[in-house]
């Protein structure tokens, strides 16, 4: 999760979880502060088989994604 | 002196963040004081202490956070104390004193193993404690 601190608060900027046998990334926007889940966009699907190697895969690169694009991310949350 | 993400300390924080899959990481930071939600304030070496403290003061982190800095000679390469905001008497022998050029690391191979802080102009004196090396 990316937070930030924007005029005296912090504020979630985008996050990446796993639901309905997905993992997903979510982006927040500022002009819709009670929208918690966002634009979703989908990265992987989750199979049975090696599901769990898989996330711990994405914990890794899910902070690569976060450091990458962070700069972006807040420009997205912005618009 | 502002610390852009793109610096040292910001990315050993994304290296930091990584550990937190480590278990035995993760215990050695509940042995050092941290619980889950706490800010952990990722510094440089020769970051100005001031400006690290100032962080906590002004980004509404809680009564107690905890700092890193990239050491080498530290457990998993981190080097960590907390900073806790206490209402307890000062013992006046364990006072530490900032210059106002004193770094992060300075500060952290002085805390053996805690110093407490009063900043001037404030009521409430501030704990210093180093995390201590897994057995």
């Amino acid at each position: 999760m990316q937070m930030a601190w924007m005029s005296g608060s912090w504020v979630q900027i985008c996050r990446i979880d796993t639901e309905h046998n997905m993992v997903h990334r979510h982006q927040l926007r500022q002009d819709k502060p009670d929208d918690d889940v966002g634009m979703v966009t989908d990265l992987e699907f989750i199979s049975q088989a090696g599901g769990t190697d898989l996330i711990g895969r994405w914990y890794d690169e899910g902070i690569d994604l976060m450091q990458a694009e962070w700069e972006e991310s807040i420009r997205r949350w912005k618009q | 002196m502002s610390v852009g993400i793109n610096s040292r300390p910001a990315a050993a924080g994304f290296a930091l963040a990584k550990l937190l899959r480590n278990a035995e990481f993760r215990a050695y930071l509940t042995r050092s004081g941290w619980a889950g939600g706490q800010h952990i304030i990722m510094a440089g070496d020769g970051e100005p202490f001031i400006e690290v403290f100032a962080k906590m003061l002004l980004h509404d982190t809680g009564p107690r956070v905890m700092v890193a800095l990239e050491d080498e000679d530290s457990p998993f390469g981190f080097g960590l104390f907390t900073m806790t905001v206490t209402d307890e008497t000062v013992p006046t022998d364990d006072v530490l004193t900032v210059a106002p050029s004193a770094s992060v690391g300075m500060i952290f191979s002085y805390l053996r193993p805690r110093k407490w802080y009063v900043p001037h102009n404030m009521s409430r004196p501030f704990l210093l404690e180093r995390a201590e090396a897994p057995a």
